[in-house]
């Protein structure tokens, strides 16, 4: 038995292309241990990267079931192209935040966070579907003065809110609030001066301990007039 | 077979301008972007919801770093929202398997036709068959992203490459080779259907 070698892995590519190789050479390649465990082994990969495949395949279909993203037509070519076909989808996110950021003008962000219940029915820009909070813009922002929200206050909790430059490539906020108790924080002049024209705000609703129990976040964009 | 080939010009090219600090780009990237949320809600469908809406908004926030860090890597393969799509994935995973939460496929989300209905694929083999095919040189990684996930056959490949079938065939298991040299030793042995 000779050792296994690169000309070993040439075969293994010829036989698995089909390739017919003299019968001395497939003696080879059974009798080797290594090419026996490297078929088992591109037997494992196919089968995983199939499931990849028709992974992206399905999840391109949910996540793009027109066949378009943003607006944006797939370039033809595009290797995840094939994988969309039409289906209906229930919460076109991107759609909602556009259309409930042109509904209202004013001066104050207007923007509800409110407590998601069963009772309620499945829309606004929930990420990740019918669980806890959510925050729906409900209209255009001209500029912001304070953020407010709809948000049940834990007994001895607090709200923290945090601003986040959506350009930035930090998770540090721009912003953050003191511990609030009342559903709003109303800006300091500095602390407008810092909010860059689209930014993403985030509440944090913390037990009396100042756990964590809730979250959510919305972005904004400040309209130019 | 090219090496770079730019299937998407126009991202190329405003992912550059981003990159370089244009800040129209930047929020025309930004718009494009809004589909994080969708593709991240849609992947933990996939899985059988595994993450609360809580966990979702954090590995969107990690998505959006990760995509103004690797923008300027951004080599115009595939659309902008096809890129994300793999971020999401890889990050999705990775947070699952940071959390040791291993979840189970929703088998709707696997199509039954191809699929082993007996099998059980474990969910980290695949993200990181995904990782390291992203390492792959970039011929290697396309003819098994032809493969197996556009699902054209060796003569569907061959045409689109402009090489014959056979010479098709020996490139991908030839990148199938170099795929399994990056595995660690023994991952293999429970990855993929069992």
């Amino acid at each position: 038995m000779s050792a296994h070698d690169s000309s070993h892995e040439d075969w293994l590519v010829m036989r698995l292309s089909g390739e017919t190789l003299a019968a001395e050479i497939e003696q080879k390649i059974d009798a080797c241990t290594e090419c026996q465990a490297a078929l088992a082994d591109l037997r494992r990969l196919e089968a995983t990267l199939e499931t990849a495949g028709n992974l992206e395949r399905a999840g391109t279909r949910r996540a793009f079931p027109s066949g378009e993203s943003s607006g944006r037509k797939i370039v033809p070519g595009d290797d995840l192209a094939a994988g969309r076909r039409s289906r209906p989808h229930p919460v076109p996110i991107s759609r909602i935040v556009r259309v409930a950021a042109a509904i209202l003008v004013l001066a104050t962000i207007g923007i509800a966070f409110r407590a998601m219940r069963p009772d309620r029915p499945e829309s606004g820009t929930t990420l990740g579907g019918a669980t806890d909070w959510r925050l729906e813009p409900t209209g255009e922002v001209t500029s912001v003065t304070q953020f407010s929200f709809e948000a049940e206050l834990p007994s001895a909790g607090s709200f923290v809110v945090r601003v986040y430059d959506e350009l930035g490539t930090t998770r540090v906020p721009i912003l953050e609030s003191p511990f609030l108790q009342e559903p709003r924080w109303i800006l300091e002049p500095a602390d407008i001066a810092k909010l860059p024209g689209r930014f993403r705000w985030e509440v944090r609703v913390l037990d009396a301990t100042n756990i964590e129990v809730a979250k959510s976040s919305a972005h904004v964009v400040v309209a130019q007039h | 077979m090219p090496g770079a080939e730019v299937i998407a010009p126009g991202d190329l090219a405003l992912a550059r301008a981003a990159s370089a600090g244009e800040r129209p780009a930047m929020e025309q990237i930004l718009d494009r972007m809004s589909c994080v949320p969708r593709i991240l809600s849609a992947q933990n469908e996939q899985l059988g919801r595994p993450l609360g809406a809580s966990d979702l908004d954090d590995v969107g926030q990690d998505v959006m770093l990760l995509v103004w860090q690797k923008l300027p890597t951004f080599e115009g393969r595939a659309t902008l929202e096809s890129w994300v799509y793999r971020i999401c994935q890889l990050e999705i995973l990775t947070f699952l398997r940071r959390q040791r939460r291993r979840p189970a496929l929703d088998p709707d989300s696997v199509d039954a036709a191809s699929a082993d209905p007996g099998s059980t694929p474990d969910v980290f083999a695949i993200e990181r068959a995904l990782r390291l095919l992203q390492e792959l040189p970039w011929e290697s990684e396309r003819v098994i992203r032809l493969k197996h996930f556009e699902m054209l056959t060796f003569e569907e490949i061959g045409a689109k490459l402009a090489i014959s079938s056979n010479t098709a065939k020996t490139t991908y298991y030839r990148a199938l080779l170099k795929l399994r040299e990056r595995f660690q030793g023994g991952e293999l042995a429970t990855a993929g259907a069992s």
